[in-house]
This record gives structure tokens, sequence and C-alpha cells, in this order.
């Protein structure tokens, strides 16, 4: 299985779908690739490897490249070397993965010979970095696709962009029955090349849609400036950098190798499906498998851990009206979570009404992100209302609200509105990934059973304290909108389902 | 396409409706304009039509003295030429058309041509409205191929942000996020309110120039907690004040953000009671952005009730206009509302 920056190292949506994957399959046995960004960027890992995970390995985009320093009689020796190789006429082989990364670029189609050949192995990164082939090929690039583009960024960039691809494409593949990517970008061109060197299939499971994920991070890069920017032309959109256009198409067309390869792709809701589609990913290929969870223990837990009445007598309006609302974020303090917007939320529901705010989840993971989070519950005084209580116990969390609220600006399919949901408490949702669907139903009978939260605007705090009034107020809508999501996850959303389905992918595959 | 016009035009009006903080230290513009002139620099003035006047009499001096020898006549001749050419050479300010016209009556009429264009280039044509008005000279832009060829092929942002997919859409909002100036800000936050397919690119944009105030913000007030400073408070308060003018504080921080403000011009004011002029200035232009004119107005009136008129006297007056005026106008739902607590949209 390979995964790119997420398990074990590092919690959250997918590393938790990992773990829970590689823990519910005991009879499949894993041997995780974890692709890193460089040397250092991860601390101890987040998770226990299960006993069925027979080895990790961490694959880094960017490390040392450059040849260590050669000094004394190894220098003349080496110059003499380069001498007698400048002498010999020009015989040399073209690289086969150069001819690959030319394609990336200047050629539309995605076929198993564009993946043969940059899985060639043939070019190290030091010869791209010092060969001639690769600046000709850099020159080509200029003339063709960035004419206007300073050269020297282009140079750079070019190194930036294919450096970690050579890096990974140099590792010798591991073997395996079947390889299964959890994402496209880095993870899914490993696996595509590593299952075609191998002859083995291919399973790419896409939580969020790498190509788009990266679009949005392009655009709001510091390092890439448009053409038409500064000339003045004021009231124009400016046209995108070639550099721009450059990053934006390798991106998509790693998707498009891995969409190529895969026997299956895995997705989690109609809205990825439809993306992956004008990504270039054939729809027969795609299949829905929603995320899951295991409802027993939630309600168990809940049942266990509170003082409360049951689920169903929880909301009695006398015990309701007696205190405030307890309201939940639960998930990462980080900006991808968009923490600043429900806090903001939070303080405009409190001039209308009474809550209990509790941030649950870890802090420890943008240290600057979370102070700035506490500094704004500071600026609006509403530390006695809004608290940070950290990471607790599933059974702690949901035992102890009455809605939880998601402000996300990205999500795929998240766990906690499903654990919610077990736990029968409504959501407020930003309308991101599947939550509409898993708030409003995916289709046909999940739709009649109607709606099991809001669905609010990204970024926009007067949607949500508007849903968290209106939910404070009405202890029947509430009671209703918890019944409706406790029966969605039982009937859509069950863990056991989850399994079940990558249990019968792992064994089509392997079998076919 | 209309649609995606008029609502550019409605972000780009609203961030115009923003005060600017004149007399206070440079910064991002809040809107750009146009300005149409009529690409004339000026009236040229009389004395090359006398000087060219004068080399036609010594033409006409060397015909009478020249005997009637045909070398007199044409010395006169390009002596005359010599007349033409001062005449459209040196006739400052014409341009095109008048040029040749001048040029042509001297060469066409001895003395009389120049009188005529002296009389038909120089006088003030009575019925020309446009003339009358004092108008500032603009150098129009220099149009080259290239940049025809641009227009011809640019889009507006409002165009190429109403469809997600489009990298012309990726380069805006990374302009929009360089620039973050009033009507980037208004235009993102259109983009995040009207819940287009851009919304989220839009709301991370604006983050990311929430953060970047906030960590401005945060390093400012470490700076006056470890040396207070006269200066610095009145930096703090600047940089809080932009922010609101831009539209990047939020309606639901306004008020927190006005009070740190506050509390910067009062410390800057008894820190130094000298430049008592220069914080009037500037907490009047950020009461105004929060929506408080009677307290801008407060505040100017205290400042140019002074006896010492200092070089902030006509900015100060000026603010105080603006204040005059919006402290009379009715306050509706929006801003103010938000900021009096009421969420939005309630009954939604």
């Amino acid at each position: 299985m390979l995964v790119e920056g997420t398990y074990p190292f590092v919690s959250g949506g997918v590393s938790s779908w990992v773990h829970d994957i590689v823990q519910g399959l005991p009879e499949v046995t894993f041997d995780m690739v974890n692709i890193a960004s460089h040397p250092g960027s991860y601390g101890e890992p987040r998770y226990k490897l299960a006993s069925n995970v027979r080895s990790l390995s961490v694959l880094f985009c960017r490390g040392d490249d450059r040849p260590a320093p050669v000094r004394g009689p190894e220098r003349a020796a080496l110059a003499r070397r380069i001498r007698a190789v400048r002498r010999r006429p020009a015989d040399e082989k073209p690289s086969r993965t150069l001819r690959g990364i030319r394609r990336l670029h200047l050629d539309d189609l995605v076929d198993d010979e564009l993946i043969a050949d940059l899985g060639s192995g043939d070019l190290d990164v030091a010869s791209f970095l010092y060969g001639k082939a690769s600046f000709d090929l850099l020159l080509e690039i200029n003339q063709r696709l960035a004419p206007s583009t300073s050269f020297l960024d282009l140079f750079w960039h070019f190194r930036s962009m294919h450096v970690p691809l050579l890096r990974l494409l140099s590792t010798p593949p591991a073997p395996a029955s079947c390889y299964h990517a959890v994402s496209t970008g880095y993870a899914g061109l490993l696996g595509a090349v590593w299952s075609q060197a191998q002859g083995r299939p291919f399973l790419v499971t896409e939580h969020g849609i790498y190509a788009r994920e990266r679009e949005m991070e392009l655009s709001r890069a510091e390092w890439i400036r448009d053409d038409g920017e500064d000339d003045g032309l004021a009231g124009w959109a400016p046209a995108p950098s070639a550099l721009r256009l450059l990053w934006s198409r390798m991106f998509l067309k790693l998707s498009r190798i891995a969409y190529h390869r895969a026997a299956r792709i895995v997705t989690l809701s109609e809205a990825n499906r439809q993306r992956e589609i004008v990504d270039g990913a054939p729809p027969d290929k795609i299949k829905i498998v929603p995320n899951g969870v295991r409802l027993s223990p939630i309600a168990t837990a809940i049942g266990a851990a509170t003082a409360d009445p049951p689920l169903a007598a929880r909301n009695e309006p006398a015990a309701v009206t007696a205190r405030p609302l307890r309201v939940g974020f639960v998930g990462r303090v980080v900006p991808i979570k968009d923490v600043v917007t429900f806090i903001k939320s939070c303080d405009l529901a409190l001039r209308q009404t009474a809550l209990d705010v509790r941030i649950i989840g870890p802090v420890d993971e943008d240290l600057a992100y979370a102070a700035r989070c506490r500094r704004l519950v500071e600026a609006l005084g509403r530390q006695d209302s809004v608290r940070f209580v950290g990471p607790q116990p599933l059974a702690q969390i949901y035992g102890d609200l009455d809605v939880v609220v998601l402000t996300s600006f990205s999500e795929g399919q998240p766990l906690v509105i499903l654990e919610a949901y077990a736990a029968g408490l409504p959501v407020i949702a930003t309308d991101v990934g599947a939550c509409r669907e898993m708030v409003e139903g995916r289709s046909g009978e999940d739709r009649q059973l109607g709606t099991s939260g809001v669905v609010t605007r990204v970024a926009v705090p007067q949607d949500t304290a508007a849903a968290l009034v209106r939910l404070a107020s009405d202890v029947d809508l509430r009671r209703r909108l918890g019944e409706i999501g406790r029966q969605r996850v039982s009937a859509y959303y069950q863990r056991g389902d989850m399994l079940d389905a990558y249990r019968a992918l792992y064994q089509q595959e392997v079998t076919s | 396409m209309s649609l995606a016009r008029s609502q550019h035009e409605v972000a780009v009006a609203s961030a115009q409706a923003v005060p600017s903080l004149r007399g206070l230290p440079p910064g991002q513009p809040v809107a750009q304009s146009l300005e149409v002139t009529d690409g004339r620099p000026g009236r040229p003035s009389w004395v090359p039509f006398a000087l060219s006047a004068g080399i036609d009499l010594l033409a006409l001096a060397l015909i009478a003295l020249g005997g009637g020898h045909l070398s007199s006549y044409l010395a006169a001749a390009a002596v005359h030429l010599m007349a033409a050419h001062v005449a459209t050479r040196f006739g400052g300010g014409f341009l095109g058309a008048r040029r040749v016209l001048a040029g042509s009556l001297a060469l066409a009429l001895p003395f009389t041509g120049i009188a005529l264009a002296a009389l038909a280039l120089v006088t003030r044509p009575r019925a020309s409205l446009v003339d009358a008005m004092p108008v500032d000279y603009i150098e129009p832009p220099t149009l080259d191929a290239a940049r025809f060829h641009k227009i011809a092929e640019a889009l507006s942002p409002c165009e190429v942000l109403s469809t997600a997919g489009n990298h012309e859409g990726g380069a805006t909002l990374a302009a929009l996020t360089r620039r973050g100036d009033a009507a980037s800000v208004g235009l993102l936050r259109w983009l995040v309110s009207a819940s287009t397919e851009m919304a989220v690119d839009a709301a991370l944009a604006l983050e990311e120039l929430s953060m970047r105030f906030d960590n401005g913000l945060e390093s400012r007030r470490l700076v006056l907690a470890r040396s207070p400073s006269a200066a610095s408070a009145l930096e703090g308060g600047i940089f809080i004040a932009r922010a609101m003018q831009s539209g990047l504080v939020d309606p639901v921080m306004l008020a927190a953000r006005a009070d740190e403000a506050r509390w910067c011009f009062a410390l800057a004011r008894k820190l130094e009671p000298a430049g008592t002029d220069d914080v009037a200035l500037a907490w009047g232009h950020m009461e105004m952005a929060a929506m408080h004119p009677e307290a801008a107005l407060r505040l100017v009136d205290t400042a140019l009730a002074r006896p010492t008129g200092g070089r902030l006297r006509p900015a100060l007056t000026e603010l105080r206009d603006a204040a005059r005026v919006a402290s009379h106008r009715p306050r509706g739902r929006g801003l103010a509302a938000a900021t009096s607590g009421a969420p939005a949209n309630l009954t939604a």
C-alpha cells in the first residue's frame, strides 16, 4: 500500500482510514510505503502498526543530490576521465526516462509505453541535473511551452519538478500481489510503475482529488508570477504563467497515469467520481465505496460514559432548556479545518443564545495556527464559552455533545460526521467534499430519509451561527435530525460494508 | 457575462466607497480609476508666431533691397521657408493636424498666413466647454501590438472566476492574494458569499490574507510591548485601520479590532502630544471604517479647534466633511447589523 505524507506519521482522515483498513483485514499482509517530502519531515508515528503490516518504508522526494566533493589525486583522475569522455564521439543512447518526462509535458497521450519509459530507471538524479540531454529537453520546453518565461526561473522550476520523480522512480519495486495507492500523484505514479514492472494489479483510492488539491495550492503559491500582473492592465485577469501551467499539467498527468494503469479506481462520493471523470478517469473503472464506522461501540460507549438518559430520551425539553447547547468541533486544529470560522460562528451565535463550545482534537500539529485560534478566542472575550479540550476518547466526545460542527475548507468524507450520526447527533457542515451527500443523502432512498443536519457555505460564519441558533432553540428539530443521521449511517456507512468491499476488490484483482 | 460584469462593477464600486487613509504613509491603492482627457497639453504661446513674422519681414526686406535680382527672390523664398518652419517647429503644444494647419498657412500666405494661424490656433474657442475646464494632462498608455493582443485575449477577473478549473482563475486568485487591496478583498468576499465553484479557493485566499494580517499585527504588538513609542503605537493603529478599510477585518472582528486600534491611537497621543494631528487623522479614518462617523467627527473637530494650524489641516477638513455626511446617512442592515450581533440570516 502506497501513501503520500500520511499513515502512520500524521493523524487525520486518510490515516484513520488506512489504519481501519489494515486492522479490519487481518487476513491481508501489507507492506506500507510512505512517500515523504524530506528527511526529518516526520516525528514519531501516530499509529501503532498492526501485526499484519510486514514492513514500512519511507521514500523521500528531496535530499542531498549533490555528488560528494572529490579532492587530491582522485580529482586529477576524475579530470582525466572527463577529458577522455569529451574526446570520445557521442554515441550516448537516449534515456527512456527522459523520453517519458518529455511526454509528461509535450504529449497528451497516456499509455503503457509512457509508464514503462518512466519506470526504466536509466536516469539518475545527478545525470538529470548535469546532463546535456536533460538540458536539451529544458531548451525544447522553453521554446515550445514557455518562450516568454524567464529562462532562469524555468531552469529551477524544471529541476524542482523532476527531481522528486527521479528519486522515487529510481527505487526498485517492492514485490507484491497487488499494489494499492491511497492517492494519485507521486504515490499513484509509483504504484502504476511498479505494478506494470511486476505485472501485478493496481488499485487507486482517492479521498480528495489530488490534481484539484494541487491546483488550489498553486493558486496560492507566492513563487509563481503570472503574465500581465504588473503591466498596468487593471481590470483584466492575468494570463496564467507558463510555469503554473507546467506544474498543473504535470500533476494532472500523474493522476491520469494512475487512472490509466489502475484496474479499479475507488472513491468516496458521487461528487468525487464526477471530478475524476473530468480529469480523465474511465467511468467504468470507478467504484464508490463510502467510509464507514462501527455503530455499536459508539452507541455502547456513549451509553456507558454519560450519566444522561439513553439516546432517544436525552433531549427532553426540560433537561435541554436548563443548559446551554453543547457544541463540538472535532478534529485537528489546523488551517484546512478553518477553526477560525468556527470560533467566529460561535461568537455570533453566542450573541443570541447560550452555548458551551469545545474544540476537541490535537493542537500540536500547527502550533502557530493553534496560538492564532486561542488569541482569537481571547480577542472576542469568549474564554468562558469556548474551550480547547485536546484529544479525547470517542465515547467521551460524543456522549457530551448536542451538535457537531465542521467548518473545513476541504474534506473527503469526514469520519466525524459518521461518528456524530452513530451517536444520534445532528451536524452542521460546510459544503465541501462529500458533506452535502452525507447530510442530504446521495440518491434515491438515501435522500428520502431527509436531511440529517445543515449544510453551510465555506468561510461564512453567519451561516453556521444561524444554524447553531436555530438548533439551540428547537429541541425537536435536533432530535429529528439526529435520528435521521442515525438511520443514514446505519443504512449506508457501516464499517463492515466498507471492509467487505475492499476484501472483495483485493480478492478479485489478485485472483484475476 | 453581463451578470459577471455587473457583479464586478459592484465589487469595485463597494471598494471605492471605502474612504482612503489620505495623509497617512503610503500603502496599497484602494481602487484604480480612469480619468478622461481630450489629450491637449495646453495652449501654445504667441512667441513663435511673432518670431516667424519677424523672419518674414526680413524676406520682404531682401526683396525690396534686392533690385529685382533673381538671387534676392531666391534668398527671400528661403527665408520665408524658415519663417514657416519656425511657426510649426516651435509652436509648442500643437498636435497632429493643428501643426500641419499652422505650417500650411504660414507657408502659403506670407505675413497674413502667420497671423491667421495665430488667430486660429492660439485663441480659445468660445464654444468649447472642455477647454474652459482645467484638465490635468495624463500621458496616454503606450499600446504596442503585444498589449493589444493581450487585451483582446484577456477576460475580466469575474469571468475567469465564475467557473472552476481554468488556469486563468488560479492566476487571478494568486494575483488577488498578492495584492490584498480593497478591490481584491471585495472580489474574494463576493466569490465566497456567492458560493461559486471557486468559493473554496477564494476562502483560502482570504484566509491567507487574514493570516498575514494576524501575523503582522502580532509582530507589531510585540514591538509595542518591548519598546513602547508614539511611532510604533501610531503604526499599530494605522495597520489595523488599513485592514479595516480594505474589508479584510470581517464584521465579527470589527469591534474587537477597532478597540485595539483605539488603544494604540490613545497611547500614541499620550506618548507624544505634539503629534496629535497625525493621530487624530488616522484615528478618524479608523472610526469611519468602524462605522462610527460621529466619533470621527468629534476627533476631527477637536483637532481643528486647536489654534496651531498644521500641514494636515486640509486633510482633516476633508475628513470632517466626509464624517458629517456619513453621520447623517441612515444605518441599514449589513455591516452595522452584523457588528451589533445579529447573524445575517437567522430565519434561513
